[in-house]
């Protein structure tokens, strides 16, 4: 009963009691959609999204404090794209660059010391958006600008980590809104190592599935989950990537770095030790990240309840209608990784 | 900001390294692993966050020889359950 095939007809045809599981990565919210997997399950097998769009929960204060910095004609400011879009409690980044502001948008770390390298009158400030699998990046960033000499370049941190804010959505289940597993996030793993996730398995009886980002990796998965339902239990069926323990270096250089602080999310508040702040001693690199919890997203997005798996995307009344990848409301709707633009852009109903 | 599929390392440099995505060729910092030339890696965000094992060629087929391991019957007494 393994190969391909017998799975897919298994997925297809699946009558056993109902399944919601949750894909937290955003990477596979995107693989999910653009693979067409929710059409190969059965309708007794629900995909829900869940907390693991960085970009996504992200809260307005955060965005606000970046267009101030912005604002400064002494600053610049670098991001990893999709978050230029998405609107504070009244500007966005787009916003702020269209009134003159110096943002600029990067692929790698490397870029932005060059830049600050070669322009030293100005501060260049990170936006620092991630999660475990991103915080050694900036570690390393920072590392990098200590080694090259190089002081005028800063972090505005909104790092989150994984385990508190899945204790979270777990406690805030209900009868109707149930989660029977958790497609654990692959690269997060491939960092922190697949026992990240043994404790809270064991203690809410949920399998969680470390997988890869192939549409027939993460078929495996889910057939794995629907498996394993009501066991406390990891498997990793991401081996070639993901190990027991991790990758131990990006780990030890995290911690050089950073330490864990309570955290804003949006939708859901403070979540003790789910985010990482920088080391008082590198205090000179963090730009005023500290408190920044305010969370005013207005204008009827249902954001928060679709990062919990609360509703789905097609729940919110201005899905489609007044909120499209070209007009977004909320940050679901901005980011490639959100939950609302990939079921939009391909045409997912359930 | 991911890759999911990883690149091969063409050339280490002191910090960093050209890793090549099928012809697109990027940069990667290496200060999360050490690479050498012909390495297969992930990268994300501009770093190498992993190294693959040199072995496994294929990410799908390799899904199926660990998958192959689960059948039905056997999941109940899976060692370290
Ligand atoms: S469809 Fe738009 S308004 Fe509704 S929850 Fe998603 S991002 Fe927010």
């Amino acid at each position: 009963m393994n190969s391909f095939d017998e799975i897919k007809k298994f997925l297809r045809e699946y009558d056993g009691p109902k399944v919601r599981l949750m894909e937290v990565c955003g990477t596979h919210t995107a693989s999910i959609a653009s693979n067409g997997i929710p059409s190969m399950l059965s309708d007794n097998i629900r995909l829900i999204s869940g907390p693991g769009c960085p970009v996504c929960v992200t809260v307005t204060a955060y965005i606000d404090k970046l267009v101030e910095l912005a604002m400064n004609p002494d600053n610049t400011i670098v991001s990893f794209g999709d978050l230029l879009r998405v609107r504070g409690s009244a500007k966005s980044l787009s916003d702020a660059k269209a009134e003159g502001a110096d943002v600029r948008m990067v692929y790698s770390p490397s870029q932005i010391l060059d830049m600050a390298a070669e322009d030293k009158n100005r501060t260049y400030i990170f936006a620092a958006v991630g999660f475990e699998t991103t915080a050694p990046v900036y570690a390393l960033l920072l590392e990098e600008a200590e080694r090259r000499n190089i002081s005028n370049v800063k972090l505005l941190t909104s790092l989150k980590t994984m385990p508190e804010v899945i204790r979270w959505v777990i406690g805030s289940r209900t009868d109707e809104t149930p989660i029977d597993g958790f497609l654990a996030p692959g690269h997060v793993c491939a960092v922190m190592g697949a026992d990240m996730f043994r404790d809270i398995a064991a203690e809410s009886s949920i399998p969680f599935v470390v997988s890869g980002f192939e549409g027939p990796q993460i078929l495996a998965s889910i057939y794995e989950l629907v498996k394993l339902r009501g066991k406390g239990v990891v498997e990793n069926l991401y081996q070639t990537v993901v190990t027991p323990k991790g990758n131990v270096k990006a780990q030890k250089m995290m911690d050089r770095y950073f330490e864990p602080c309570d955290a804003s999310w949006r939708g859901m508040g403070k979540i003790t030790g789910s985010g990482l702040i920088l080391r008082a001693q590198y205090s000179s690199r963090d730009a005023g990240s500290d408190g920044l919890d305010v969370d005013a997203a207005g204008n009827g997005c249902r954001c928060a309840s679709v990062l919990t798996g609360a509703i789905s995307p097609t729940g919110c009344p201005l899905f489609g209608k007044t909120c499209t990848p070209r007009d977004p409301h909320g940050a679901c709707m901005v980011s490639q990784e959100g939950s609302c633009y990939n079921w939009f852009i391909s045409g997912r109903t359930r | 900001m991911c890759v999911a599929y990883p690149g091969t390392v063409i050339e280490v440099k002191d910090h960093s390294a050209i890793v090549d995505f099928t012809g697109t060729k990027v940069e990667a910092l290496t200060g999360l692993e050490d690479v050498k030339k012909g390495d297969r890696v992930l990268v994300h965000a501009g770093c190498v966050i992993r190294v693959m094992p040199e072995e496994e060629a294929d990410e799908t087929e390799e899904i199926f020889r660990e998958l192959a391991s689960l059948t039905v019957e056997d999941m109940k007494e899976r060692p370290g359950r």
